[in-house]
């Protein structure tokens, strides 16, 4: 039986098991493949989208949990507002991404920091960053770019 | 700056951007490479590197990979350089492999070396013939016209003309032979902070990985790989994996006992369904016949050999005599473990075979040695594999060594075979972790004999690891020049008796390239054992290496050119003064033998590899009974700066890979197999652990060495030299998380 997830403001519906997590299903099925995938177990944050407005790891978590009326996903695909053209914005400037491939977690987990804390401190970022690993290692600029990133926002 | 495009496949084909009959196409001839000049308006197989379109575009072709150390950007900002494009104007295209490019390995931090002089050639010559076009068309001496941003302008006249519209005439002009290259005052480019081609997309999310590869008809597969090298299938579910919703089929696929193990595949018309059916396999795998690796007893075998006498790489005077004549002997050997890569993108191949060719499209750091093996794979020899075999590149979610060896494109291969489709094969994270290339565990046992004022008269240092070259030669076991000499048999210092040996080990997982290879543990181990000579010496560890440096000298090892020939090793001898003079900075920017507060200290390190210099000082202090990194300040020589924001990322990057491996990283093995599997029992740095970084780059005329690397090797030793000055603590194993600290 087909499913229905509304993903980025759009209706989708998704022929596959209820315990298919929503990464898979957003980047085999539905096609968009800016969430992407690093450990599996919710332990490196590449696959983080929102979830009715707050961050979530997608790789462990199964569409059944985002299945049906009132739920809405957005991706970095679907990223829209001030706040993430902001963090985009902010992102560029400081140079942050290396090979890139940890960065659209990276910029959902800070877009959804910022929008619950508009002035945060490095140990804020630490805190609400420390799910996202970048092997890269970009921490510094990430710091950086999220208090940029306050900036803009501030000035808007 | 604003934004540039990268052309895919498909667009530099077909698209208004791509190499047309109207372009002028420049196939400078570079060293190592087989393009030669040529104008041709038939570029389905590009031969240069930068072609000029009738509209002004121009399209750099770039042979190189990025896989976040920024030389993507840097190549272009080279090439736009000597050649005045405007930054809007350029288009960059992403070489397949494909011998007209020269090396296209990116490894050994040398994509920016090996290509500065010549890429800087092509562009100036190709300037040149747009100037020359010029002078012919207005009928005036070259010497009167110059370019600057995509046009060339008469100043006398106040004319000024297009490139674009330059193109008809100079493409029939002669390449010029010894172009003129510009002053690095004139550079527009180099030297600048712009900010990397592919960061726009990286941001909205549509930047694409070989993780995001899609093929028309391709199916997904998850492969259950034998726990060991050569172990074989006993048992599994066929039908179970088959009732998963959305498998459509299961097949076997033999490894090649060395690069590749025996596996089961799973295919699926998604990756989720592909692992879910490889869980419902519940594969058995037959247990070795005999007993394979493990841990302890390697560990043991390790210490053995270091205290045996070894393969000399290199002797000076004598150290026998120099140990009985020394007032003091001091003598300590050190252990790093096997690490994984643990790139962020895991392993994955996506490919397409044909009877007896093959397309692939791959995040790789050699698509021409993956075009080799592959080719090999189908029966090819090596002179018919670029015919038979096309490796397409895409952007690399991070690497380290790991994605230039061709195993995850084997077997992509070997599943495409067998169902006759094409096919992407998805690692997880604990495939990667398991089935990895290992940066090789190893021990460093070391002597130094002192004379009565505590200088050193004779040092002897032996490595015990297995060799890398096990890569690419099964069964291959020793050590080989190349990697004694990184960090070890080039030791730079002024001691009279020197004597350095190697010895061999055999290990049974697979063993390979990682970030900074053998200077990982041959920096580390030298620089904790300078340090420990230096306080039996009482005298300052910054002081003592400088002491031990003397007088400016240059040094060249005959020992590893002909491994590593891009480098053009001959070109770059170790400089001692330019590893003096970042220790001086280092030690000056960091505030060495500041007071520090409380529970703090400093531990520094030093370190030269791919030609690269740099020194670090660590603040560090111990919290709750772990260790903890406050500051890192650094300072760097790369000679020629190309892209500073980028160098320092090199630089930041190597900082937190560094004490990454330092602080947690360490693979076991116990009978052939890997313990580890995810991020949970291999941990990385993460943000709440990242110290300030503050790095000074030296300003430098040299010609630009790599950083991909040089910035991991002084991250070890600077902060267990730290620990040391803070707890009176010698790490003599690696991680530093398996110590108990008060």
């Amino acid at each position: 039986m087909a499913k229905s997830l509304r993903i980025n403001g759009r209706q989708y519906e998704i022929d596959a098991d209820d315990d298919t997590p929503i990464l898979w299903a957003l980047r085999d099925i539905v096609g968009l493949k800016g969430s992407k995938f690093g450990c599996g177990m919710g332990l490196c944050g590449a696959c983080t989208v929102h979830l009715d407005g707050e961050p979530i790891r997608s790789c462990i978590t199964p569409i059944s949990a985002a299945m049906g009326k009132g739920h809405a996903i957005i991706t970095i695909e679907g990223l829209s507002g001030e706040g993430s053209l902001a963090v985009q914005q902010a992102w560029m400037e400081e140079h942050v991404p290396q090979c890139g491939y940890c960065q659209a977690g990276q910029i959902m987990s800070a877009a959804a920091l910022l929008r619950r804390n508009k002035k945060p401190s490095d140990a804020d970022i630490d805190e609400a960053m420390k799910g996202n690993i970048c092997r890269c290692g970009t921490y510094q600029r990430i710091r950086t770019a999220i208090h940029r990133a306050a900036e803009i926002l501030e000035g808007a | 700056m604003s934004k540039i495009t990268k052309i895919t496949r498909r667009g530099f084909l077909k698209g208004s951007a791509g190499i047309t009959a109207s372009s002028l196409l420049l196939g400078i001839s570079v060293p190592g490479s087989n393009a030669v000049a040529s104008e041709t308006g038939k570029a389905l197989a590009p031969s240069a590197f930068i072609s000029i379109e009738e509209s002004g575009i121009i399209v750099l072709v770039i042979p190189h990979q990025e896989m976040g150390q920024g030389s993507m950007t840097g190549l272009i900002q080279i090439l736009a350089d000597e050649l005045e494009a405007e930054w809007k104007n350029i288009r960059y295209f992403q070489a397949p492999g494909h011998p007209d490019y020269g090396d296209q390995r990116t490894v050994g931090s040398f994509s920016i070396k090996m290509r500065y002089t010549p890429f800087r050639q092509a562009g100036a010559a190709a300037k040149e013939m747009l100037i020359a076009a010029a002078a012919k068309i207005w009928d005036v001496p070259v010497a009167e016209l110059a370019a600057k941003e995509g046009a060339v302008y008469h100043e006398k006249s106040g004319k000024g003309i297009a490139y674009g519209r330059l193109v008809n005439v100079a493409r029939s002009l002669p390449v010029p032979k010894n172009p003129k290259l510009k002053k690095r005052e004139d550079f527009n480019y180099i030297g600048k902070r712009i900010m990397s081609v592919d960061s726009a997309d990286i941001v909205q999310g549509s930047a694409v990985y070989g993780m995001d590869v899609e093929v028309p008809g391709m199916l997904h597969a998850s492969l259950e790989r034998s726990p060991t090298l050569t172990g074989k299938i006993l048992s599994y579910d066929k039908q179970n994996a088959l009732a998963v919703k959305g498998v459509v089929d299961v097949v076997e696929i033999q490894g090649n006992g060395w690069m590749t193990n025996n596996a089961v595949a799973v295919l699926a018309s998604n990756n989720w369904a592909a692992i879910k059916g490889r869980k419902a396999l519940n594969a058995q795998w037959e247990s070795e016949s005999e007993s394979l690796e493990s841990d302890k007893a390697y560990r043991i075998q390790l210490r053995e050999l270091a205290d045996k006498a070894g393969k000399v790489e290199r002797s000076e005077g004598s150290f026998e005599i120099a140990r009985k004549n020394a007032e003091q002997v001091i003598s300590s050997s050190y252990y790093s473990p096997y690490l994984a890569h643990a790139p962020l993108e895991p392993m994955v191949a996506t490919a397409s075979v044909n009877g007896d060719s093959a397309e692939l499209w791959v995040p790789t750091q050699d698509p021409q040695f993956d075009t080799i093996a592959v080719a090999g794979q189908l029966g090819h020899e090596p002179e018919k594999a670029f015919e038979k075999v096309k490796v397409n590149t895409t952007l690399v979610g991070g690497a380290f060594g790991r994605k230039g060896v061709p195993d995850y494109c084997m077997e992509a291969v070997e599943v495409s075979k067998a169902i006759k489709k094409p096919v992407k094969v998805t690692w997880t994270r604990e495939d990667e972790i398991r089935h990895g290339f290992y940066r090789p565990a190893s021990m460093q046992k070391y002597e130094a004999a002192l004379d009565k004022y505590g200088y050193p008269t004779g040092i002897k240092a032996t490595s015990v690891f297995h060799t890398i070259l096990s890569t690419y030669v099964p069964g291959a076991v020793d050590p080989i020049p190349a990697e004694m000499g990184m960090g070890l048999v080039e030791m730079p210092y002024r001691i009279d008796n020197v004597q350095i040996e190697s010895h061999g080990i055999k290990s049974d997982v697979r063993i390979g390239f990682l970030r900074s290879v053998c200077h990982t543990f041959h920096g580390w181990s030298l620089n904790n054992f300078i340090d420990e000579v230096a306080h039996a010496a009482n005298v300052n560890p910054v002081e003592f290496r400088l002491s031990l440096l003397g007088p400016s000298r240059e040094l060249i090892y005959h020992n590893w050119d002909e491994y590593n020939p891009a480098a053009a090793y001959l070109n770059y001898p170790f400089k001692t003064g330019r590893l003096s003079n970042v220790i001086q900075v280092a030690a000056e920017q960091g505030a060495w033998g500041q007071k520090m507060p409380e529970g703090h200290a400093l531990g520094f390190a030093a370190h030269k590899s791919f030609n690269s210099y740099v020194a670090m000082v660590m603040d560090v202090s111990i919290d709750r009974g772990s260790v903890k990194v406050h500051k890192v300040t650094a300072a760097v020589d790369v000679g020629t700066v190309v892209n500073p924001s980028y160098v320092k990322a090199q630089v930041e990057g190597g900082i937190v890979f560094g004490l990454t491996a330092a602080l947690y990283g360490s693979i076991t093995v116990e009978n052939g197999e890997v313990q580890q599997s995810n991020f949970n029992d291999y941990p990385v740095l993460r943000i709440n652990e990242m110290p300030r970084v503050d790095i000074t780059l030296i300003d430098s005329d040299e010609i630009p060495t790599g950083i991909g690397e040089p910035g991991v090797p002084p991250v070890a030793p600077a902060l267990c030299n730290g620990i040391f000055n803070l707890t009176g603590k010698r790490i003599y194993e690696l991680p530093v998380s398996k110590h108990k600290f008060i």
